[in-house]
């Protein structure tokens, strides 16, 4: 189980000078809603371990130039075999995370 | 005369600054001599269509609208029967007493965005000269909300320097492009290698040569900076 | 992410309020991706089929790359492992236990991804001599890594955490901190994986992309630990206390002394080359740039010099810029046969 003995921070904010947000919420949050099914996990949970996968920092608003370069960071933009989008891209690797 | 920024007359300062330089001519020596070295400064975001004529700095505003205050009946009148569909519609939005009232207030409250549609040149001989020279190379310069200015830069000098009014007719080797906040922040004293470090301004050409040359290019945001410039916006 | 970061546990020993608990813990959830399970989800086809397909400079030119993550995370794995592990002991620096665990975790992420591209190169980018035999732990390097400037930081990075694991003194703790979290993690590593991001469709390395980014991810929280304790250091020297006073020197000094070294790594993976790929050396510059604005002056808050850091540049370009890497590296393999010669012939 990924995150159930923390109380995190669950909003997905776009990081300043990261990756911009392609997708729209309601796409995001379908596929968390997703993906929490399939993991057998809450979807509260499967947020928190995304938003930390995004920022791992402790800051409150994120800091700029993500230091998740390759998920949340500018060069996500440039990965032509990604989601394009930070968080369906956190998403993506906490899916497989849990697999392996 | 006031030099204005953006206009044609502050970039012409620049390149005679530029030349007249003895640390950027030194320091820039070999500059485009075995590559390209010509430069295009984007100008973005500049907020054409949130500032009004009434916002711009008083000295164009203020003496514009007192000289509408001042003349003769007879020629505001002739100005109102002359004015533009777009411009009377605009007066009958306003609630004022007064035709030569509302007509101001009208003209004042026009977006600089949309001044070509409510200026005409009888109206424009009433402008203080800045006025109708800067609202004129708004008109000819501003694409969408960005102004480019090309600059030829050789061997230490700025050869030439032209605001476009063809942009895509010109590509340069060296593109700099930052918000128009970013470029006034430079102008007064930021430092241009932290702006484009920081992401402020975007640099765009072969960095490499730029390495090669960081006086150079220091000197060339300090020179804009010591240029005493007003802010149009 | 906020600090309402918070387990609903607590004890005795162990601070669960403590950030370096939050990180130990995320650690453990995220960190601990397996990577033979990873291997075994995503195959190795696709990846092999790829290298087929590109030309041979294509392929040297991702060698460079790869070689250079290779043996930085193998040293940055047994730094982590010896120097750094005692340096969290520091009696100058707060919540030591807390600081311990994350420093296994790091450790641990560093071990694994050095796993990682150990195994991948052998299966997928055909064998290489990396003249291992010649014992690694005393600094053999991939002729590539050795030839080049990247060699350099790592050297730097071995002598400033040893020095600071022994003195235990806050300014040394901050210049290996400085070397190791910010400029081999945080600039060299995010980089060389932003490198990867780049890589055109016809380079399609799905196993390396998908480890890339769990990589990716772990350097997250390594660099996160690394500002942090930077930002304890500053803050105590801030605080007027005697025994920190010159921290933010020995970071900035730290950072002129990398920075040429550094730009060596984008060089060799990119124009050295001639950049069949398109992976861009001029993109690579500018990222490194972002990246020692964001770190250095926006979250720690310091005053980097903008032209020092131009003009130690442009001196090794211009000198780099000068070599044949091909013929370098060729040396720097017949220096290592040479070696090994010797070895085979009984001597030390
Ligand atoms: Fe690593
Ligand atoms: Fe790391």
């Amino acid at each position: 189980m990924g995150g159930s003995e923390m109380a995190l921070d669950r909003e997905l904010r776009e990081l300043a000078r990261g990756a911009e947000f392609t997708a729209t919420d309601e796409e995001v949050d379908r596929a968390i809603e997703e993906a929490a099914e399939e993991l057998g996990e809450s979807p509260e949970s499967v947020r928190e371990n995304v938003a930390y996968i995004m920022d791992s920092t402790f800051e409150e608003e994120g800091v700029s130039t993500s230091f998740n370069e390759m998920v949340s960071g500018t060069s996500l933009e440039d990965d032509v075999s990604s989601t394009g989008d930070p968080r369906l891209e956190a998403l993506e690797m906490y899916k497989l995370r849990q697999r392996i | 005369m006031t030099n204005w920024f953006p206009s044609r007359e502050w970039l012409g300062t620049y390149r005679d600054r530029l030349n007249e330089n003895e640390t950027y001519g030194e320091q820039s020596e070999g500059w485009g001599v075995d590559f390209d070295g010509s430069f295009v400064f984007e100008i973005t975001e500049l907020p054409v269509a949130e500032t009004t004529l009434d916002d711009l700095p008083t000295e164009l505003s203020e003496t514009f609208r007192e000289r509408l205050e001042s003349v003769s009946e007879s020629r505001i009148e002739q100005l109102i029967d002359d004015a533009p569909p777009e411009l009377t519609e605009r007066m009958d939005d306003v609630s004022a007493d007064s035709p030569r009232e509302r007509f101001i207030t009208a003209l004042f409250e026009t977006e600089i965005e949309a001044m070509p549609a409510v200026t005409w040149p009888d109206l424009c001989a009433e402008m203080p000269d800045d006025l109708d020279n800067l609202l004129d190379q708004l008109e000819r310069y501003v694409h969408e909300d960005t102004v480019y200015a090309y600059l030829d830069l050789y061997d230490g000098e700025c050869r030439t320097a032209e605001v476009l009014e063809e942009p895509d007719g010109t590509s340069a080797a060296f593109v700099l492009t930052a918000p128009y906040t970013k470029w006034t922040e430079l102008i007064d004293g930021a430092d241009v290698i932290e702006a484009v470090m920081s992401q402020d301004m975007d640099l765009d050409g072969d960095i490499t040569s730029v390495i090669v040359y960081p006086e150079a290019a220091q000197e060339m945001g300090d020179t804009a900076g010591r240029i005493e410039t007003t802010f149009l916006f | 992410m906020s600090q309402v970061l918070q387990s609903q546990y607590s004890g005795q020993r162990v601070d669960t309020g403590s950030k370096w608990y939050t990180l130990f813990q995320k650690g453990v959830e995220l960190g601990t991706w397996n990577v033979e399970k990873l291997f075994d989800e995503i195959g190795f086809e696709q990846d092999r089929a790829s290298w087929e397909a590109l030309s041979q400079d294509e392929r040297d030119q991702i060698r460079y790359l790869i070689s250079g993550f290779l043996d930085g995370e193998r040293e940055v794995a047994g730094d982590a492992a010896t120097n750094l592990q005692r340096i969290m002991g520091a009696p100058c620096l707060d919540e030591n236990t807390e600081k311990e665990m994350y420093m296994t975790m790091l450790t641990l992420t560093e071990h694994k991804h050095t796993q990682f591209l150990d195994v991948y190169m052998q299966e997928v980018m055909d064998d290489q001599d990396n003249y291992n035999d010649l014992d690694p732990r005393r600094g053999t390097r991939i002729p590539v890594v050795q030839a080049t400037g990247l060699g350099e930081v790592f050297e730097h990075q071995g002598l400033l955490t040893a020095k600071a694991a022994n003195t235990l003194n806050p300014v040394d703790i901050a210049k290996a901190a400085t070397n190791y979290h910010l400029n081999v993690e945080g600039i060299l590593a995010r980089v060389g994986a932003s490198a990867i991001s780049r890589f055109p469709e016809r380079a399609d390395f799905p196993l390396l992309n998908y480890a890339f980014k769990f990589v990716s991810t772990d350097e997250g929280r390594h660099i996160t630990h690394g500002i942090e304790l930077l930002k304890e250091l500053i803050e105590k020297e801030e605080a007027g206390n005697p025994q920190f006073q010159g921290v933010k020197q020995g970071i900035v000094e730290t950072l002129y002394q990398d920075v040429p070294y550094m730009a060596d790594f984008g060089y060799m993976f990119t124009d050295a080359l001639d950049d069949p790929l398109g992976l861009d050396f001029n993109e690579v510059l500018m990222r490194g740039g972002n990246l020692i604005d964001g770190m250095y002056n926006e979250t720690l808050g310091l005053d980097i010099d903008y032209m020092e850091v131009l003009n130690v540049v442009r001196d090794r370009y211009l000198e780099i810029n000068e070599w044949d890497i091909k013929q370098r590296v060729h040396e720097q393999e017949q220096h290592y046969q040479r070696k090994r010669g010797v070895a085979a012939d009984g001597g030390v």
